[in-house]
């Protein structure tokens, strides 16, 4: 669903926050994104999600080439930053009809889908106030809901726990595992190392813009916990610097 | 007083941030003489407007022997310009801004915020008040006749005078802000609300200010009647006169501190009476209703590109700084209309004084495009996105429609008015349907051009960590050359008209102004779709 080759971003001023990225996420599959601050995680997953340009090697999204065929690409795609800013003059409702408008989604099954997601994460009395008055975690859900009411084939989330209750969470862990086997793919990123080891089919690790370790979750944790393993790489990593 | 500098410094910093056209980390030494090209602009028209209006009334006082009211008068315009600038600001800067949490939870006084913000608006208006009283100065020592030590007294005296000057519109701009604010603030439909209000008093304020030419008729009939005045409900600037033209053994020192006293006392007590209510007022403000009883019914639908259109529309009509600095003066322009509609009966002989209707079109054509140069939205339309492009950036939408909904927009509030001008000036003057209707096109055309400039303008000069509208929208380098060049472009009018006016006729020019409009947008178009597209990506 989701190929990145040899992907790097180079920021004005030369510094270099992803160098020779290549992975890929199939249908089905969830994947953990994992890093330190300013490993390259959040970049590359804007970069994919379209949001930031760049120059150096080919992201593709069910086929669609994000520099090429950017439309097609986003069409199929949702993507939920760290700390989603919303549009704080719509209300909750206005801004999922906005949303849904722009991804062209048929008036039932958007008004099927507002209601299933706003429900679960208990957000539908709130949907006719204004964003402005949400707070952060009610901010987080109803990002949340606009990007799974998309049924995106690749949903790209950027600290998706963060901000969010445990009901929410769990909530939340549910639904990607619901997109994952009606065929969508997932690609997230986090802090939470516990929540990657359980969640993911698949983990990436990420250390100073290189890729450093990817594969099956069991095989990449092995008899240790995903903690172990990812401090022994940020050991080492930092050894070798 | 250390904590006070600190806030001052930041305040200031923001404001002057806003003028520059550099955003984020990219720095060029062109963008940044850009800048500097902007402020030289602004200090530029200032002394060229005040040197114009002072050397004239200086002129005509000093042939009935009182050049000193020169002074007090160049002053009050001074102060009523310097507040229409800056009301609309202390209500964004001191009541709307997204640093108020922030401010709120520093170990400092909400005396020492509001001053700290209070004051940034104060350092605006005190450049604002010495370019524009420098001319004054400089008429008053050359018609006045004095010798050079006279006049470098008056100079030390101007120098000594001058930075208390802008207390007050700094105080009346606070005042109407706090008024902006608490009425938002206790109404439902807040943007509404704070929209009107502010209307209101900018209304009034441009109304005070049309009255200069009776208040010069008024000065010129009855000198004695002004003096009168200038000791009374404008005592402050009667007492500046003295201080600046002061004889005797203490040369109009008393004056000066009653001056001093007059416009820093009421300065501090509305900056302390605001610091009480400074919590509250934030906090009204901030308190959206958050209702729990939302029913989920019909969601309505529509295409992508109305979709845009309506959150630009609601962006814009919900935000009162945003409607009043760019669409004044599409409320300009319908009151003016009415106006002269209204005033027919006195307007058509001085109408027919100066060759007929046909003959005054041109200039009113001037008039209207001019004041459409003011309502662009779409000048700041980018950079009001702010935080939430990754919005736009994300969705599957071409540019090209992101583009055209803000294109939209502002081509919408500015030619709307301009057309029910136009018709209102065809109902009260009749003039040929063929010169209406080319007045009626070209306006259209101009509003289609200056919406299509400001974009491409905002696109070059974006500000996207702004964290106050207000700076947007008033300030930035973009709002500034979106309105100048629209001028610009409406001043460009008048040698056409000159060379190729008689030739083709109103309605020929109209045709032609318009096809040039229409060409240029077209060029600009293409260029936001293309270049413009790829700025946006990497915004």
């Amino acid at each position: 669903m989701l190929t990145i080759e040899h992907f790097s971003k180079t920021y004005p001023g030369g510094k270099k926050a992803v160098d020779d990225l290549s992975l890929t996420v199939n249908a089905g599959e969830i994947m953990g994104f994992i890093g330190h601050n300013g490993a390259g995680k959040t970049t590359t997953l804007r970069c994919v999600a379209g949001i930031l340009d760049f120059t150096e090697g080919e992201i593709a999204i069910g086929g669609h080439s994000v520099k090429t065929q950017p439309i097609a690409a986003k069409q199929i795609t949702a993507f939920l930053p760290d700390n989603p800013d919303l549009y704080e003059f719509l209300t909750g409702i206005q801004y999922l009809a906005f949303i849904a408008d722009l991804y062209g989604i048929e008036k039932e099954a958007r008004e099927a889908r507002i209601q299933k997601y706003a429900d679960a994460f208990e957000l539908t009395g709130a949907l006719g106030s204004a964003i402005g008055s949400y707070s952060h975690g009610m901010k987080q859900k109803l990002a949340v809901i606009s990007a799974l009411m998309r049924a995106p084939k690749l949903l790209i989330l950027d600290e998706p726990f963060v901000g969010l209750d445990p009901q929410a969470a769990f909530v939340l862990k549910g639904f990607l595992h619901e997109l994952c086997a009606e065929g969508g793919a997932v690609i997230f990123s986090t802090h939470v190392l516990e929540v990657a080891e359980k969640l993911c089919d698949r983990i990436a690790i990420i250390q100073k813009g290189r890729l450093v370790r990817m594969g099956d979750t069991a095989s990449i944790v092995g008899d240790e916990s995903l903690e172990q393993v990812f401090l022994e790489l940020a050991r080492e990593g930092g050894e070798h610097a | 007083m250390r904590k006070l500098w600190v806030l001052l410094k930041l305040n200031f910093r923001a404001m002057l941030r806003a003028f520059s056209f550099q955003s984020g980390a990219a720095k060029s030494k062109g963008k940044a003489a850009g800048g500097l090209g902007a402020l030289a602009l602004m200090a530029f028209l200032s002394l060229y407007l005040s040197s114009a209006y002072s050397f004239l009334l200086t002129r005509m006082l000093a042939e009935q022997g009182a050049a000193e009211l020169a002074l007090p008068l160049m002053a009050v315009l001074a102060c009523v310009v310097s507040l229409m600038f800056t009301v609309m600001a202390a209500s964004g800067l001191v009541f709307g801004g997204r640093d108020n949490d922030i401010m709120l939870t520093l170990p400092v006084s909400a005396f020492t915020v509001v001053l700290g913000k209070v004051l940034a608006l104060y350092l605006e208006n005190l450049v604002f008040c010495g370019l524009w009283m420098l001319p004054t100065g400089a008429a008053y020592i050359a018609y006045a006749g004095l010798s050079a030590g006279q006049a470098a007294l008056f100079c030390a005296r101007l120098t000594a005078a001058l930075p208390f000057l802008p207390l007050l519109p700094s105080a009346l701009a606070l005042l109407g802000g706090w008024l902006i604010a608490y009425a938002s603030g206790r109404m439902r439909h807040k943007a509404a609300v704070g929209t009107i209000v502010s209307m209101a008093l900018l209304g009034a304020v441009l109304v005070g200010s049309m009255q200069i030419n009776r208040t010069l008729e008024m000065l010129l009939r009855d000198l004695g009647g002004v003096r009168r005045v200038l000791y009374t409900w404008l005592l402050p600037f009667g007492l500046l006169t003295d201080a600046l033209t002061g004889a005797g053994p203490a040369l109009g020192l008393p004056a000066l501190g009653r001056y001093i006293l007059l416009g820093l006392a009421p300065f501090l007590a509305l900056v302390w009476a605001v610091g009480t209510q400074y919590k509250r007022i934030l906090s009204r403000l901030a308190g959206h209703t958050l209702r729990g009883d939302y029913k989920l019914r019909g969601v309505k639908t529509s295409g992508a590109f109305a979709a845009l259109l309506r959150k630009e529309c609601r962006r814009y009509f919900g935000t009162t700084i945003y409607v009043l600095n760019t669409g004044f003066g599409a409320v300009m322009l319908l009151g003016a209309a009415v106006y002269a509609l209204a005033a027919r009966g006195q307007a058509l002989p001085v109408v027919e004084t100066l060759g007929g209707v046909r003959a005054v079109m041109p200039m009113a054509l001037i008039a209207i495009c001019a004041i459409q140069s003011t309502v662009n939205p779409a000048c700041v339309s980018v950079s009001m996105e702010g935080k939430t492009l990754w919005l736009l950036k994300e969705a599957p939408v071409p540019p090209r429609a992101l583009f055209g909904a803000k294109a939209l927009l502002s081509l919408l509030v500015s030619a709307v008015p301009a057309a029910g001008c136009i018709a209102l000036l065809w109902a009260g003057y009749a003039p040929a349907p063929q010169d209406a209707l080319g007045m009626l096109a070209l306006c259209v055309c101009f509003a289609g051009f200056t919406s299509v400039f400001g974009l491409a303008v905002n696109l070059l000069l974006p500000r996207m960590d702004c964290d106050n509208d207000a700076i947007i929208v008033k300030q930035s380098a973009a709002s500034m050359v979106g309105v100048f060049g629209g001028m610009l472009a409406a001043g460009l009018g008048v040698p056409l008209w000159l060379v190729c006016g008689d030739v083709l006729g109103f309605a020929g020019f109209c045709a032609l102004a318009a096809a040039v409009l229409l060409l240029c947008a077209a060029a600009l178009w293409r260029w936001v779709c293309t270049r413009g597209a790829h700025i946006l990506q990497r915004l």
